[in-house]
């Protein structure tokens, strides 16, 4: 069973487009090797898999890490919130449930919170709202509304 | 008019017509030859630094040799082997503009590709920025930029006996920003890594291709979390990260060094060229004046991590980010009776109505307990060893934990497993002497690496033994001959404790040679032959008696190397979640045993194995007691069995005393030992 999912992720993985070269830097990013995905391992299945299905015309290279190396921009936050959700996810969930840990708090950080504290708190307060359709892409949606809207965020959180 | 003045007349003609469109040209070509002479006469090859940027070694004949396998890291045809005319190249490469070939929108310029080359190639010509081709390197610096390095870390991810590549663990290279505001885990990290396909991959193949250079490697850069999450929760690795005392240019060095080599793939050794030994190469273009590469003929990654600690004031801070297993191993080891036992009620059946329905009980931290459960169903999802309607507990235990409110101390753990560096070495000698069924007799063994059941357990997994190209040889006092003991290309044993947090299938394979026993064949015949002999040849009786005693006198039995290959599976016992340390542990495995010497049982026989395994460990002194019943029986030959028990005292994790006894069909030794471990 094992061996077939990680056959299919392979697959799908090969079928990507990141293959596929973008208008950017192609598909060899703009760094090193030339070859996105190399290891062939899970964990890179499931960025490979979220880069496909969400973030739109964005090559992510992965031999690069650094996105195409865009350090600025709206779109590029965004791509590197979703990549971090969708890797974190479980890890995320579990955080926001307790208030408190260092995925959450790196969340914070990407999502421009400066006080993780509140940031939180708020989390562990809306804990159910936020995590009642079970996929990161949804869970982001609503972070994203919490920190552009939720009164005690405002304050410190920078978009 | 002669030829020679001809072409002279026709080089003057065309220079005096098209001589002032080539001015620039040739002014670059002459500074070009002029920066070439320099190098030449400054013999700046020669620097280690330029030996370092290529990668070159010494050949046993003295010449120089690229590590780099791919031709795109050398701007000369014979780059690979020749680091003079490589400089030459680059001299020339840097200092040509060129524009991309239609459709290579990846094309970069040399200059951009290999900007660390260019930097050093001009601080020691002191070439002044105008005389280089004016190129944009913007993929380059957005890049640069990007990572903006200031310090650097070795991460070293422990062992993992469930994946083939990663019995050894295995080291990458942390590059830190230093900005207050980037959170350590969204910073990146640098993995250099075989490219096996993990799907189609067993243990042996990656084994053997592995040592001889059969996968490429390639480097590759990611954010740490990614990382974290994949040893650390997926596979349930701890990490250690050794964070090195670098200069901020120190380190920018060597992340302009780490862009050059995106252009080139190494073939991946196994044993030598390896993750770690990618990793020395960095640190030493960091640092020129660290040697770390000029030791031993196997890199193991753990043996690495000591080398980095044995260079003064290089590493300046150790820290240990444990993995999930050991997270939950960590809060068991934290609560109290009632706790603990309420989590073994849950974890038993999943029932958390056990702890969400509980009356408040001051002696039940509900927080601390929700958390190790939920951990604890977390690890067994990705073992894959969790019930489909358990996902759905899992999230009312969140929800649950979402609405609590009372704090723990969540600190102050100890470390599950140890710091590779506190570890023996993975390199052993073997020296050993002993009396047998068969005489007496003295041995030598070898083993590449990496650890023995005997070994001490500090810096390795406990209760598991990799012998990797180990051998052991011994000379008959008896048979006067040399005999091969045994011998592993690869023999991997892991006893993990089978608990409600994990029914771990511990597992036993050895792949090599093993000796046995057998009754001598020719013994018989030569007896029969003379009793006839006696009968009909009276006349030389005295010289056919004084054969027939030489024929009883000598041995009856010889000892033969066979062929080996077995397996066995199944769970060990151990009392894990209590404090304090682990003393005893007990296993029961079956299997199959693949036996062949061509001399006896001449086909080669597949036969069932049952096996045991009990060891008690107090620290210097251990004690391993292992049973291996081989059912041969079902082909006629008889069955075999090899029952063991060894003593280990250690003087030192690297220098042990060891008293061992062995039981086999037909054979019994007792041996003394002594081994030297670097």
């Amino acid at each position: 069973m094992k061996r077939i999912l990680a056959v299919s992720l392979f697959l799908a993985l090969v079928a990507s487009p990141l293959y596929v070269a973008s208008a950017k830097h192609g598909a060899a990013g703009c760094g090193l090797g030339s070859i996105v995905i190399t290891e062939n391992k899970k964990v890179h299945q499931v960025i490979a898999a979220t880069v496909n299905g969400t973030v739109l015309n964005q090559s992510f290279g992965i031999s690069t890490g650094t996105l195409g190396c865009e350090t600025s921009g709206f779109t590029q936050k965004q791509a590197e919130q979703q990549i971090f959700v969708h890797m974190n996810f479980q890890s995320l969930e579990q955080e926001f449930a307790k208030g408190s840990g260092e995925k959450m708090e790196a969340f914070a950080s990407l999502m421009g919170c400066s006080d993780a504290g509140t940031f939180g708190k708020v989390g562990k307060e809306k804990f159910s709202a936020l995590f009642d359709q079970n996929t990161p892409d949804s869970f982001l949606e609503k972070m994203r509304f919490e920190v552009a809207n939720n009164s005690d965020l405002v304050g410190s959180c920078k978009i | 008019m002669p030829a020679k003045s001809y072409s002279l007349f026709i080089i003057f003609f065309l220079y005096s017509t098209f001589g002032t469109f080539s001015s620039s040209y040739a002014t670059s070509t002459e500074k070009i030859i002029e920066y070439q002479k320099l190098a030449e006469t400054k013999k700046l090859w020669e620097d280690r630094y330029w030996i370092l940027l290529l990668h070159y070694t010494k050949t046993t004949f003295g010449n120089w040799v690229s590590e780099a396998d791919s031709s795109t890291f050398f701007l000369s045809g014979e780059g690979q082997k020749n680091p003079e005319e490589e400089l030459y190249s680059a001299i020339q490469a840097f200092m040509t503009p060129e524009s991309p070939p239609p459709g290579e929108e990846n094309w970069m310029h040399p200059a951009c590709k290999f900007p660390e080359r260019k930097r050093w190639i001009q601080e020691k010509l002191s070439i002044p920025d105008s005389d280089f081709a004016k190129v944009d390197c913007s993929r380059f610096e957005k890049w640069f930029a990007t990572l903006n390095p200031k310090g650097a870390k070795i991460i070293f991810a422990s062992y993992y006996m469930n994946a083939p590549a990663s019995i050894f663990g295995h080291t990458l290279l942390k590059l830190d920003s230093g900005d207050p505001n980037r959170k350590e885990i969204l910073e990146y990290s640098v993995n250099y890594a075989a490219n096996a396909d993990p799907a189609t991959t067993n243990a042996i193949v990656y084994s053997i291709l592995g040592l001889f250079g059969g996968y490429p490697g390639t480097f590759s850069l990611f954010p740490y979390y990614v990382k974290i999450s994949e040893y650390n929760d997926i596979e349930s690795r701890d990490l250690w990260e050794y964070e090195l005392d670098l200069k901020e240019e120190e380190v920018r060095r060597m992340t302009r060094h780490l862009w050059e080599l995106g252009a080139a793939s190494f073939d991946y050794y196994f044993l030598d060229e390896n993750c770690s030994y990618h990793l020395f190469s960095l640190i030493e273009v960091a640092r020129p004046s660290l040697h770390l590469r000029d030791k031993a003929p196997f890199v193991i990654p753990g043996d690495t991590v000591k080398k980095y600690i044995e260079q003064a004031g290089l590493v300046k801070d150790i820290k240990y980010r444990p993995s999930l297993h050991s997270k939950i191993i960590q809060k068991l080891r934290k609560m109290n009776e009632d706790e603990r036992e309420l989590y073994e009620n849950v974890m038993n059946n999943g029932n958390i109505s056990l702890l969400t329905n509980k009356e408040p009980d001051p002696k039940i931290r509900t927080s601390f307990l929700s958390d190790t459960i939920l951990d604890s169903f977390r690890y067994k999802k990705a073992e894959g060893d969790s019930p489909k309607e358990w996902d759905q507990t899992y999230k009312q235990l969140l929800l649950f934990r979402s609405k609590l409110t009372d704090h723990y101390e969540d600190s102050g753990y100890s470390p599950i497993t140890q710091s590779p560096h506190v570890g023996h070495g993975s390199s052993a000698l073997y020296n050993e002497v002993g009396t047998s069924s068969l005489g007496n007799f003295v041995g030598f063994g070898y083993r590449a690496a990496v650890h023995d059941l005997l070994n001490t357990d500090q810096g390795y997994i406990p209760n598991s033994s990799v012998d990797y190209f180990s051998l052991k040889a011994r000379y008959y006092q008896d048979s006067k001959k040399l005999h091969l003991e045994e011998f592993h290309i690869i023999r991997m044993l892991s006893l993990t404790p089978y608990n409600s947090l994990g029914r771990s299938i511990s597992y036993f394979v050895d792949s090599g040679a093993d000796s046995s026993v057998y009754k001598k064949k020719g013994n018989e015949e030569d007896r029969k032959l003379l009793e006839w002999q006696a009968l009909l040849r009276p006349e030389d009786l005295s010289y056919t008696l004084y054969r027939l005693d030489d024929v009883s006198k000598s041995e009856k039995y010889e000892r033969v190397t066979n062929a080996n290959l077995e397996t066995t599976f199944g769970y060990s016992f151990q009392d894990q979640f209590s404090e304090g340390p682990k003393r005893f542990l007990f296993s029961a495995q079956a299997g199959a045993k693949v036996r062949y010497n061509g001399k006896y049982d001449t086909n080669a026989v597949v036969a069932p194995q049952i096996a045991a395994y009990w060891i008690a460990n107090f620290d210097s002194f251990k004690a391993v007691l292992s049973l291996h019943y081989y059912t041969f029986s079902i082909y006629g030959v008889p069955d075999d069995y090899k029952a063991q028990l060894g003593f280990r005292y250690a003087i030192h994790a690297n220098h042990e005393l060891r008293l061992e006894a062995k039981a086999q069909r037909n054979y019994n030794e007792a041996s003394f030992s002594y081994v030297y471990q670097f």
